[in-house]
């Protein structure tokens, strides 16, 4: 077991009145594992992905439960022990690759800089890793990349960018939060290909957020969903998608667009 | 069936950079034409262009009724932060300077389907669906003959999206409104147009009945995208 | 906790904005002591129970004169700064809005304003319509227009290509109609914060202009003129600087608690 989350309940605190967005949150994930989390927006799993990766404040937020990641809990070990994991063994990946790039660093800087935290490596080292990285993620020209800006690459260059400084230190887990959701369907096609990929060659455990449950199913073996802070259905993709348990579930694969015309 | 719209020849610049390249192409009344193309291909461009709100455009445009509305991508940035949903689908009709207008909105409302409670919330109390209707209000307000749709959809959930894709399609349907539908997803578009264009680097490489597109591209580029989406 | 502390600086400002406004009013309806009036017995008395903040040098009673002189410095602050932003909003509405030619024209006369010190500027205005109250306002608002006009410039640049702005243009509503129906409003907030610190400016520009003698003209009485005076005798007299000072302080401090938590509720 690689990552167990027990009985997550997150509590928002800046508020007058105290906001539970998510409750009783369980997952078990095993070394290898892609498990997707879907829902609508507002179902509380970006928030749980959020916990997952340690992001969340320590002072606004209660949290109830344990979150186990090779044996530590992530919500009560030292804010250090958590730094050492964060980069080095957990990677994440948001939604806008328009916003999670400092516009004012060059590519090559950003996707460095968790080498700069997490290794010893000298500035060469740390510039061949890093084109290594940005090849890796099936980017062309990488040099020239290297010495880009943010603003001079597509959406998905940047989301490419992304994972590549996500993934350069070899994370055991990668939290990939809705990162396919504003890229033209082309590009989110050839995205998860990558990270499929990534989870063949080097076994690194994903945790994939979308609401989309079309393109969940593309990636992930087992899927959770999620619906107004609850996991509401949990189970095998093959085993969702023949025989949905709940309401929700099925009128999630209702909404998925078929090969049909619309009528009303 | 009487056109409703007509491109001819339309090349347009941005900065000194030409962005379309001899667009050609017309719409009937109550046509669900499609565009598609991948971002960045001019398809925003090419929508601002129809509408004039582009300063250096060479080609001819004709509209044969009054100006199309335009519905936007992102529903964060096309509703006044600071004006509430009720007040919001009265400016045009303040503008037009007309009577009754407390009914209109509330007629309208129930027509894109916003309960009536919602009146007098900002947007920022809106989820992105109720958003995208109070935008799809605004431009039913001014009884246009063609509505452009950019990416109205891809912001928002799946299950919103397909709420969305219904009104537009009943809407379609009950008022003979024609619309011009701009997506990234072939899928959503063979949903609901009747013929798709495919747009790229600034010029259409396809373009026919929804069938003939969609499961006999001619194309290279079109074959792409279909395997994206299958 | 948050909110609890957001509260503090609500009460607290308006308990300082309280005193300050009641000392105003009292010295619109009475004051204790004509302000000018003289008495060469009571030369840079202390503190005493008819006297609550000492007489100064000519013997004149200082709270009734802190009370006149509280009013004139908040009447220059505000009507310098509502100058500034009017003109500001003007400038800033129609340049940032339609840019060009215009604009550039307009804005780079804008930088040549704001090289210059405000002072400096001021004092050349001064210089030119002689001293007084009147001319205070009017100096000092025409200085702090540049930077007004500056703000309201880039937050219209930002606003003008939303999609929003797009759509009431489909409607067929007026450049005048988007720029002050639709933008402006939008643009309070950020007005609000810059019109504290104009404020907060305009009532040490005032202190530093009637300091130089170039500002409000003896035997008138305002905030600034009174410190000036007071510090002849910082040594033989210090409460008479001192509570000068407190009033000029719980004026600005009154006023940005009271905007902040204003924001901190709109926010």
């Amino acid at each position: 077991m690689m990552l167990q989350v027990k009985d997550l309940s997150i509590e928002f605190h800046d508020h007058l009145v105290p906001e539970t967005v998510v409750y009783d949150f369980d997952l078990q994930m095993e070394p290898g594992e892609i498990v997707g989390i879907v829902g609508e927006s507002g179902s509380g799993k970006s928030m749980s992905a959020l916990a997952i990766a340690g992001l969340l404040s320590r002072k606004d937020m209660r949290k109830k439960g344990q979150i186990l990641y090779a044996g530590k809990d992530l919500l009560t070990c030292s804010r250090k022990e958590l730094r050492a994991l964060q980069g080095k063994e957990i990677g994440m990946v948001f939604q806008e690759p328009m916003h999670s790039l400092n516009p004012l660093r060059k590519v090559g800087w950003q996707v460095e800089e968790a080498l700069l935290l997490h290794s010893d490596l000298t500035k060469e080292e740390r510039k061949e890793k890093a084109l290594q990285m940005l090849s890796m993620v099936e980017l062309k020209d990488t040099e020239r990349i290297y010495r880009s800006y943010p603003h001079e690459l597509s959406g998905g260059q940047r989301q490419r960018v992304m994972l590549a400084s996500a993934l350069i230190c070899h994370p055991k887990l990668l939290i990939a939060d809705e990162i396919t959701t504003s890229l033209d369907v082309t590009v989110q096609a050839a995205i998860l290909k990558l990270l499929q990929r990534f989870n063949k060659e080097s076994g690194i455990s994903i945790l994939f957020i979308s609401h989309d449950l079309n393109v969940v199913k593309k990636i992930c073996q087992r899927i959770l969903v999620m619906q107004k802070g609850r996991v509401v259905e949990e189970g095998t993709t093959e085993g969702l998608f023949e025989n949905p348990k709940t309401e929700y579930t099925r009128e999630l694969l209702d909404s998925i667009p078929k090969i049909r015309k619309l009528t009303v | 069936m009487n056109e409703i719209l007509s491109v001819e020849h339309l090349n347009a610049y941005y900065k000194k950079k030409q962005i379309l390249y001899d667009i050609s192409f017309s719409m009937k009344e109550g046509e669900i034409v499609g565009l598609v193309g991948e971002s960045g291909c001019g398809k925003s461009t090419l929508a601002k262009a129809i509408l004039h709100m582009i300063p250096k455009v060479e080609g001819k445009i004709v509209h044969m009724t009054q100006m199309p509305q335009m519905i936007f991508q992102d529903p964060y940035h096309s509703l006044n932060p600071m004006m509430k949903v009720g007040r919001i689908l009265e400016e045009p009709l303040r503008i037009r300077r007309e009577k009754n207008r407390k009914e209109k909105v509330l007629s309208m409302m129930e027509r894109v389907g916003l309960e009536e409670e919602l009146i007098d919330r900002y947007p920022s109390q809106l989820s992105g669906g109720q958003r995208q209707r109070v935008c799809i209000g605004v431009a039913l307000m001014q009884n246009p003959g063609l509505i452009i749709a950019d990416e109205p959809v891809s912001a928002l959930d799946v299950t919103v999206q397909a709420k969305v894709l219904k009104l537009l399609c009943a809407l379609n349907r009950d008022y003979h409104i024609a619309i011009l539908f701009i997506s990234h997803d072939l899928r959503v578009v063979y949903e609901l147009c009747d013929r798709i264009m495919i747009l790229k680097d600034g010029r259409i490489i396809e373009q026919g009945k929804d069938d003939e597109v969609f499961f006999d591209p001619k194309e290279e580029y079109t074959k792409k995208l279909l395997s994206a989406i299958l | 906790m948050n909110n609890n502390r957001k509260n503090h600086k609500l009460y607290i400002g308006l308990i300082l904005a309280g005193l300050i406004v009641l000392l105003i009013l009292a010295g619109l309806i009475r004051s204790p002591y004509p302000p000018q009036k003289m008495e060469a017995s009571l030369k840079l008395a202390g503190i005493s129970a008819a006297h609550p903040m000492g007489c100064d040098q000519f013997g004149r009673d200082i709270l009734s004169r802190v009370m006149i002189g509280a009013r004139t410095t908040f009447l220059i602050a505000f009507v310098t700064n509502a100058i500034g932003l009017f003109f500001g909003i003007l400038i800033g509405a129609l340049t940032g809005y339609f840019g060009g030619f215009f604009d550039e024209i307009l804005m780079r006369f804008n930088d040549v304003m704001l090289s210059f010190p405000s002072i400096l500027l001021a004092l050349v205005l001064i210089a030119l319509m002689g001293p007084g109250t009147y001319q205070v306002m009017i100096a000092m608002g025409i200085v702090f227009i540049p930077s007004y006009a500056r703000i309201v410039r880039s937050e219209f640049i930002r606003f003008r290509n939303m999609d929003y702005v797009l759509a009431i243009r489909l409607m067929g509503g007026s450049h005048l109609r988007i720029m002050f129906l639709h933008i402006l409003p939008n643009v309070k907030g950020t007005i609000l914060t810059s019109l504290i610190i104009g404020f907060n400016n305009a009532v040490l520009c005032e202190a530093a202009m009637s300091f130089l003698g170039i500002g409000v003209q003896p035997p008138d009485a305002s905030l600034g003129l009174m410190l000036s005076e007071a510090q002849g005798f910082l040594f033989r007299a210090p409460s008479y600087a001192l509570l000068v000072g407190f009033v000029m302080i719980c004026m600005i401090l009154s006023f940005s608690l009271l905007s902040d938590s204003l924001k901190e509720v709109q926010g």
